[in-house]
């Protein structure tokens, strides 16, 4: 529909028409696209003599920029998945903006101005109303009675977003799995000599895919392709006998298995018993055992997600157990309003599929951007699976500190990746190979700390991964001396958070961009996305002029995840949150350390008791530790002698720095054995590594010890828990302290929640109202102020009702 | 199951001994001191209650003043004016919770916040910095108001709901203006364009007294910081419902009513019936009530997701409440028959939206049963036809 904003910026771009800037509204204006079918328009758009002439000029220099959005000048070649993307984001754009904007202007109009009367002329009659239609009849049955059905719904505003329907509905009900089991033909559970047979370790489910059929699975299992290949999250696994452990939660989009084209074997017919004979006429054949791992023991710890391993109670109906013999695997049948299948888009697939190793010997550096909740992960993720088909390694750098794949977020991270993912974050908790503690979920409080990281890793990349010097050590055909790299960015993509991932697209020089363009609605009369086209911003923070050069990347501009893929019932926070206790119950190999391009990735979970109740590493902070550091907006008003306070309960950062680059300058009369000062600078990035997270659940009073000769020192124990390997915590010296904070639910003893209301908030065997650090129910009456604050940004002001 | 909420200290005792470092003695700089190096590393622990936070800006500008260490006035001035601006602003933000802004000065005088704190606030913003000697008298009357609004109810809590409810301003009159108002604009085509700044004008003021009912909840639910939002949402949309179930409004006032069909047979229609006479093969509200209303709840319903919940959940208990014995229901004994009316075209109207729809359905249905079983069975023929329409 014409929007009558859209009119009125026009009138306003024919009015500038004379000048020769005006050319800036009109565009901006054209990203609301026409639709071809003219709608009602709202009666007051055609009083107005100057919006009637300026309408059809708009729709000319709409037509003249069919998909403007992308149109502006690339620096580079464009990759062919733009003519894709226009469609997408057309139809995407035009439900979002014309309801929104049409709302509003009925509403300003109706404000601007003077009202008009009817004419004088008119007086008699009824006047002439162009935009209602309904005159004529209605005139008849006004004289009837009361009962005359006038359609008045014209002089109400229409509202952003009619909540009457919801879009996300669609696609319920589409069939998500349409493989029929059936035992003996295209299912077999496996008897041990069978399994013996085959070389199979344990209890195996074998399933055998037709061409047309696909299973859409729903829990943890391990899996390996037997003969033939699938694809799943984007990737095509070749039948070998390696099972990969596969997890899927409802939290996150499920995997569906589709028999791929390409043809390989893991199957000698000779080694086949009789009954399973009949399996080789199947395109794909894929053997199942049971993991596990505990992870489903996260949905105790963080009740957000409870069961979120198994069928929600109320679907059980569409989704059944795939075989007695692997407990946790179901298949789920319909997309229902809890189970969503992982999709590629169609641009998403283009690009995957324009990737394939450089010629020569260098190695590709893809960079992903676009805005939050547009998938930019889930296409990192696909990418890096691409990537290990054809390499032995890939590294990925995260720099989105607030939901990172690998580690818990408030770091940056260089993860060396060996094995495929297949499951959300929170199920692959990995020791970083290199990583820098930014020590909060965003990196506002300090941008150039958060810059100097990731150049640090860049370096680091450089140097010493992206052509690792080691040897073919099997017959893997992949390439192994090379390593790829893959970078993920954040989501805040404007304002500084744009300035930032620009600078680091900057430092990176990509070989790919990927661009994740989400329409934007214009607002502001300004398109948001013309920014992207002005590298040249000469007040962009943290840039230097020198540095808005030209790329060579190619750029791939990809379409957002459709909005049903996320779920909306789980909040970036609620992932947060499970990221962070993920990795505190994680269980890392001991003796693990992650040198030497190793990836080191938790395969099981201690979710037996609370954070509470693990026994933790008591630490004398004088001998442990060099130098403990505050950081974060306000952390230096921080006085020696409250720190231990400010520790307490605090995650931590373990940080390893190298030999002589940790300047310790602490008054040891004033902090109580803890070596901190005010004002001191987190380490530096070029000089220092994080290894990992620690949580201090208590910090001891200052205590006096006797020394040497007489003297007497005061110390400070600390109780420490972590997850980490004590190999990787030995040169750890140094210990950082951001705005990360404990999720409540890890402050819970989880134990207890299935009793009565008043054993839920019990710790340990501490009364819930004695529990210190935790406030339950709500504040005492007539309190102001006693909440934290909170700020609205989507405000509406008076005249945009 | 709902979390505790984290805080900066171990016991209240903590913050009582806060508590008495700011306010003891008012010269007592190194109490001060002391409570600023506190509230500091509590601030690095945790987020912490917006009193507290705005009550260590006045502190550390208060202890900057008296210890005279600043190099000009303006420096002090500025310090002042942005800790009371982020106090003013800190308090009234969790409360704008309507779609629409509302008047700071509104909310603020719902909250017993002094007026010319607010005036301070505006003129620190947007107009030139206020005198030293004003910022100053602002800062002490905050650093009191904070005293007896957080600092002394968290840490002597007193459960007296005898507490002054802050009156809400009276629904009828704006509900009447709009039903006037349509009436005037279903009869005459012509009058649409004259009529629509009216019009929407009293949307607003009616979203504007849902907005003020929100923070009326508040304050009975003893839960001021709003964090509850659903509660409060609910408990506004309650009393708009509550207005709108009264006769005059959703069911036409006269006495010229309609009875439903069957019970046309048992009761003789005179003519003067007619006015609340529904549409009979659908037993929906008659053409010209709907006409007036339906514009209205679907606007209510487009801002608030639960409107019609709320709505058809009001008008259910209306309908079991009402004993058909009093003499009351008796004189008018088509007032429930028309309420039931509105509960259909509600299920209607929310049918675009099965989930919606089947979840308003489920919810009356089980009053319904709930009000049959303690209920006594005369009231079974009056409300048995809301039933009937639901197999439809």
């Amino acid at each position: 529909m014409l929007s009558a904003v859209a009119a009125r910026r026009a009138a306003l771009a024919s009015q500038q028409a004379q000048s020769p800037d005006a050319s800036l509204p009109v565009a901006s204006s054209s990203t609301t696209p026409t639709p071809p079918s003219p709608a009602p328009q709202s009666p007051r758009e055609k009083r107005k003599p100057s919006s009637q002439k300026a309408a059809p000029k708009t729709k000319k220099a709409r037509k003249l920029k069919p998909f403007e959005k992308s149109n502006h000048v690339r620096p580079a070649a464009v990759a062919d998945e733009f003519k894709d993307q226009t469609e997408v984001i057309e139809v995407i754009s035009e439900s979002d903006e014309d309801g929104s904007d049409s709302a509003m202007s009925v509403l300003e109009d109706a404000f601007s101005g003077p009202v008009p009367q009817p004419s004088d002329k008119a007086a008699g009659k009824r006047a002439w109303s162009p935009s209602q239609p309904l005159v004529e009849s209605s005139d008849e049955e006004d004289d009837d009675d009361a009962d005359a059905a006038v359609d008045v719904a014209s002089l109400f505003p229409r509202l952003p977003h009619s909540l009457w329907q919801s879009e996300i509905e669609q696609d319920e009900g589409q069939i998500l799995t349409s493989f029929d089991a059936r035992p003996g033909h295209n299912f077999f559970d496996l008897t041990d000599e069978e399994c013996r047979q085959l070389g199979l370790s344990s209890k195996t489910t074998v399933v055998a895919l037709g061409d047309d059929d696909t299973l859409a699975s729903l829990g943890t299992c391990t899996l390996a392709v037997l003969h033939g290949s699938i694809n799943m999250f984007g990737m095509t696994l070749l039948a070998s006998s390696k099972f990969y452990p596969i997890y899927a939660p409802r939290s996150a989009p499920l995997p569906v298995l589709r028999p791929a084209m390409k043809a390989s074997s893991t199957l000698v017919p000779g080694n086949i018993s009789t009954r399973l004979q009949d399996l080789l006429q199947f395109r794909t054949i894929i053997a199942f055992q049971e993991l596990r791992t505990n992870v489903e023991g996260l949905g105790l710890v963080c009740r957000t997600f409870q069961d979120t391993f198994k069928p929600a109670r109320f679907e059980k109906a569409g989704t059944q157990e795939l075989s007695e013999d692997l407990p946790g695997l179901y298949m789920v049948r319909q997309q229902t309003k809890e189970c969503r299948p992982f999709s590629l888009p169609p641009t998403w697939s283009t690009a995957l599929d324009s990737i394939q190793p450089q010629d020569d010997m260098s190695s590709g550096t893809y960079i992903i951007k676009g805005p939050k909740n547009s998938g930019k992960s889930s296409f990192a993720r696909s990418l890096t699976n691409r990537l290990l088909q054809f390499y032995r390694r890939v590294a990925f750098l995260e720099c989105d500190v607030g939901q990172s794949e690998f580690t818990p977020g408030g770091m940056v991270s260089l993860n060396i990746i060996s094995e495929p993912i297949f499951g959300p974050p929170f199920t692959h908790p990995t020791l970083p190979n290199y990583a820098h503690y930014i020590g909060s979920n965003t990196p506002r409080s300090s941008p150039s700390h958060y810059l100097d990281a990731i150049l640090a890793l860049i370096q680091t990349y450089r140097a010493d991964v992206q052509t690792p010097a080691i040897d073919d050590e099997d017959d893997d055909p992949r390439i192994f001396d090379i390593i790829p790299l893959v970078v993920n960015t954040m989501g805040w993509s404007k304002g500084l958070g744009a300035d930032l991932t620009q600078k680091i697209e900057s430092i990176l020089e990509a070989t790919d961009v990927f661009d994740i363009q989400v329409p934007t609605r214009d607002e502001y009369g300004f398109s948001t996305s013309t920014r992207n086209n002005a590298p040249q911003n000469e007040y962009a923070a943290y840039h230097d002029q020198s540095l808005a050069g030209q790329t060579s990347a190619r750029i791939h501009v990809l379409e957002p995840v459709a909005s049903s893929a996320i779920l909306s019932s789980y909040t970036a926070a609620d992932h947060r949150t499970l990221s962070i206790l993920s990795y505190f119950h994680a269980q890392f190999p001991a003796d693990a350390s992650p040198k030497e391009l190793q990836q080191i990735t938790a395969t099981s979970w201690d979710v037996s008791r609370p954070l509470c109740a693990v026994p933790p590493f008591q630490v004398d902070c004088s001998i442990a530790f060099d130098k403990v550091v505050l950081t974060g907006a306000g952390s230096e008003d921080v006085v020696e002698e409250e720190v231990g306070r400010v520790l307490n309960g605090a995650i931590v950062a373990f940080v390893r720095c190298e030999p002589g680059t940790v300047d310790v300058d602490v008054d040891p009369s004033k902090a109580m054995g803890i070596p901190y000062s005010r004002h001191q600078a987190p380490p530096s990035p070029a000089s220092s590594q994080c290894v990992g997270l620690g949580l201090t659940r208590g910090v001891s009073p200052p205590i006096t010890v006797p020394g040497k000769e007489g003297s007497s020192k005061v110390t400070t124990y600390l109780q420490i828990l972590t997850p980490l390997p004590q190999s990787v915590l030995i040169d750890a010296r140094v210990l950082v302290k951001g705005e990360l904070e404990l999720p409540v639910w890890g402050m819970l003893d989880f134990r207890n929640f299935d009793g009565k209301d008043a054993d839920m908030g019990r710790i340990g065997s501490v009364e819930k109202d004695n529990v210190p650090y935790l406030q339950w129910g709500k504040a005492a009456e007539g309190v102001l102020g006693g909440d934290r604050r909170r700020v609205r940004r989507n405000l509406m002001r008076r005249g945009q009702m | 199951m709902r979390l505790p909420r984290r805080v900066p200290w171990a016991s209240l005792a903590e913050l009582e001994e806060i508590c008495a470092a700011i306010y003891a003695d008012e010269n007592d700089l190194d109490a001060k001191v002391f409570a600023i190096n506190r509230i500091s590393a509590w601030r690095t622990v945790t987020s912490l209650p917006h009193a507290l936070e705005s009550a260590l800006a006045l502190l550390v500008v208060l202890v900057h003043d008296k210890k005279q260490i600043y190099l000009t006035a303006l420096q002090l001035r500025q310090s002042y004016a942005t800790a009371i601006l982020r106090l003013v602003n800190g308090l009234v933000d969790p409360l704008q919770v309507g779609t629409y802004a509302r008047p700071i000065t509104s909310i603020a005088q719902q909250l017993g916040l002094p007026g010319w704190l607010v005036e301070l606030r505006h003129a620190s913003t947007h107009e030139d910095l206020p005198s030293l000697d004003l910022l100053r008298e602002a800062t002490r009357q905050s650093l009191s108001w904070l005293l007896q609004n957080y600092f002394l109810p968290i840490l002597n809590p007193v459960s007296n709901s005898l507490q002054s409810l802050p009156a809400l301003r009276p629904l009828m009159p704006l509900l009447k203006l709009y039903k006037s108002t349509m009436k005037t604009v279903t009869k005459d085509l012509s009058l649409h364009s004259r009529y629509r700044p009216k019009i929407v004008a009293i949307l607003r003021d009616i979203e504007r007294w849902i907005s003020e009912a929100k923070v009326s909840a508040n304050i009975v639910a003893g839960d001021p910081d709003g964090s509850d939002v659903d509660f409060k949402e609910i408990w506004a949309l309650e009393r708009f419902c509550e207005g709108l179930i009264e006769k005059g409004m959703l069911v036409p006032l006269s006495k010229k009513c309609a009875v439903p069909r069957f019970l046309k047979q048992a009761v003789k229609l005179t003519d003067i019936y007619r006015k609340r006479q529904y549409s009979e093969s659908e037993l929906l509200p008659s053409r010209s009530s709907v006409a007036s209303w339906s514009h209205l709840l679907d606007h209510l319903h487009g801002i608030h997701p639960d409107f019609f919940s709320v709505l058809s959940r009001q008008l259910t208990s209306t309908l079991m409440q009402a004993d058909p014995d009093t003499e009351e229901a008796k004189l008018d004994p088509t007032y429930r028959a028309y309420i039931a009316c509105w509960i259909l075209w509600i299920v209607e109207a929310s049918r675009n939206s099965p989930p919606a729809s089947l979840e308003i359905k489920k919810q009356v249905l089980s009053s319904l049963v709930k009000g049959f079983n303690h209920g006594t069975m005369p009231q079974l023929s009056q409300s048995m036809y809301v039933f009937h329409d639901f197999d439809r």
